[in-house]
């Protein structure tokens, strides 16, 4: 058996497997006595099929099967240690004729990474404390949407809500049968709500409005007959409100602004770490020039295409094409493959990233908070799961990573306008 | 009717193709002398030394099913050895 290697990239290479009859023919002769065994024959009793009546009759599929077997076992021993395949290996060519065997793979191979000097990386970090503001406008929010609608008999105001049939209408005016939505609830403090807001303002249950909607040459009209005005009622912020919305924490009204005022300090931190770590990780990409296997990429990009047939329930849109949305994603993928393995290498050169069982209870137990579960039944579905587990493990060894980075790169902390705004340039930028 | 009928594989019959005797079920009312053009014609470079032959008797085969026993017997057949001076004779060649 002859392996040769041919280099495409820094990081692609083929491997050419070769092999003879003879130097395969010692696997057909055992492949031949396992089936030989097996081989039922009417006029034979099991096992006593002669060996050339096998290879005669059955010769043909059970050295292609052997074949495979063969490549697949040299593969395993000799290719993987030695080059260590990264992605989905690509099968390019095979061939069994004339007694000779020749196969081809695609395998990608771990890019050589220098890291560069981490205290010149800059990344901006959101800072933001909630204010006594947000937190009053967050209880007025909450007080909205706890309060009820109430009918009335006045004109609709820019804070109401109506309820209206819509007949649609043709070009010159004339009702479109058929076309008609009854019982529409339309609020007119909602920002899409414009169009509606300017027209329906001021009228009152029982009045007719006229009305065209969209821009340019498709513009459509409706009559809109409004059929009821609602007002909305805050809820009054009592004890029994502050009970049920702070699940029984806060007993007042202060406590229930600390209460409100923690949870969204929570969030902000919480949402700045996430895109702390996106920035990161897009800075440590664009501060590093390596290629990346093909083959990675490919795989993540197969992914992709597999989580949103998770999403979709399982099955994929009909017509889906598959490769283009590939294609569309490859930006994402080659990003994706190149912190992956910054990530790794990082996790190489830093000490101390040991994961101890304190770290999983720790990890777990932050995110039973963010998912509302308690942490033993959490536990327990780890336990049951060992891939996820694996998974697990990688997360927190990722987390320990951008704990250590935090100390090494340059951060710029802001408030969170102004880090909207840089946010805002860079998606520019990248377009 | 043909003569040739088909060969008969068995691990007995196997056997015995390595002192060259071919086994076929042959029309029952085929003559040896019939048997041995028709394998010279089927098999060409195959020379016949001798044919033997055999009628093989019916047998009672049954089985039980829902309805009951189902009586029936095997056909009647008959088997002719051919032993070959010359040439070989492969069974699987059209496989």
């Amino acid at each position: 058996m002859d392996i040769s290697v041919e280099e495409l990239t820094s990081v692609d290479k083929e491997v050419t497997l070769k092999a003879k009859r003879e130097d395969l023919q010692e696997d057909f002769d055992k492949a031949y006595k396992k089936y030989k065994a097996q081989i039922q024959l009417p006029g034979f009793r099991p096992g006593k099929v002669p060996m050339g009546m096998i290879k005669k009759r059955f010769g043909n599929e059970i050295e292609q099967e052997e074949i495979s077997n063969i490549v697949q076992k040299i593969f395993e021993k000799e290719v993987v240690p030695e080059y260590e395949p990264i992605g989905e290996t690509e099968m390019l060519d095979f061939s069994w004729e004339n007694d000779e065997l020749e196969v081809k793979f695609k395998i990608g191979s771990k890019p050589e990474i220098e890291i560069s000097d981490l205290s010149k990386i800059k990344v901006n970090k959101m800072v933001h404390d909630v204010s006594d503001d947000e937190v009053a406008e967050e209880i007025e929010r909450t007080l909205e949407r706890e309060g009820n609608w109430e009918d009335v008999e006045e004109a609709a105001t820019d804070d109401s809500k109506v309820i209206v049939d819509v007949q649609t209408l043709d070009a010159d005016g004339n009702p479109v049968e058929g076309d008609m939505d009854e019982g529409q609830e339309i609020d007119l403090r909602q920002d899409g709500a414009e169009d509606f807001r300017k027209e329906l303002s001021g009228k009152k249950p029982g009045d007719v409005v006229e009305m065209e909607l969209g821009g340019g040459d498709e513009k459509d009209r409706f009559r809109v007959t409004i059929k009821k005005v609602q007002k909305l009622n805050k809820a009054e912020l009592n004890d029994e409100l502050i009970e049920s919305q702070s699940n029984g924490e806060a007993e007042d009204e202060e406590q229930f602004k600390s209460y409100i005022k923690s949870r969204m300090q929570e969030y902000y931190d919480q949402t700045a770490e996430d895109l702390f770590k996106n920035d990161v990780a897009d800075a440590l990409v664009e501060a590093h020039e390596f290629e990346v296997p093909e083959t990675f990429v490919a795989q993540i990009q197969g992914s992709y295409v597999d989580q949103l047939k998770q999403q979709q329930g399982g099955q994929l849109p009909e017509h889906f094409d598959a490769e283009q949305y590939k294609a569309g994603m490859k930006d994402r993928a080659v990003r994706e493959a190149k912190w992956s393995f910054i990530s790794q290498k990082l996790q190489e050169t830093f000490e101390d990233i040991e994961i101890k069982p304190e770290d999983i209870d720790e990890h777990l137990a932050m995110e039973a908070a963010r998912y509302g579960m308690p942490a033993d039944q959490l536990k327990q579905y780890y336990a049951q799961q060992p891939q996820m587990l694996e998974q697990l493990r990688s997360s927190i060894r990722e987390n320990k990573v951008f704990d250590i980075l935090q100390d090494k790169v340059k951060i710029n902390e802001m408030g969170k306008d102004e880090y909207r705004e840089q946010q805002e340039k860079k998606d520019k930028k990248n377009k | 009717m043909s003569v040739i009928i088909k060969p008969v594989i068995t691990e007995k019959l196997s056997r015995l193709q390595e002192e060259g005797k071919y086994t076929f079920e042959v029309a029952k009312n085929a003559s040896k002398p019939e048997i041995k053009v028709a394998v010279e014609a089927a098999y060409p470079g195959v020379k016949v030394a001798k044919i033997n032959t055999a009628i093989m008797p019916s047998k009672p085969k049954g089985r039980y099913t829902r309805s009951g026993y189902q009586g029936g017997r095997t056909k009647v057949w008959k088997k002719a050895i051919v032993t070959i001076k010359e040439g070989e004779i492969d069974f699987f060649a059209e496989i």
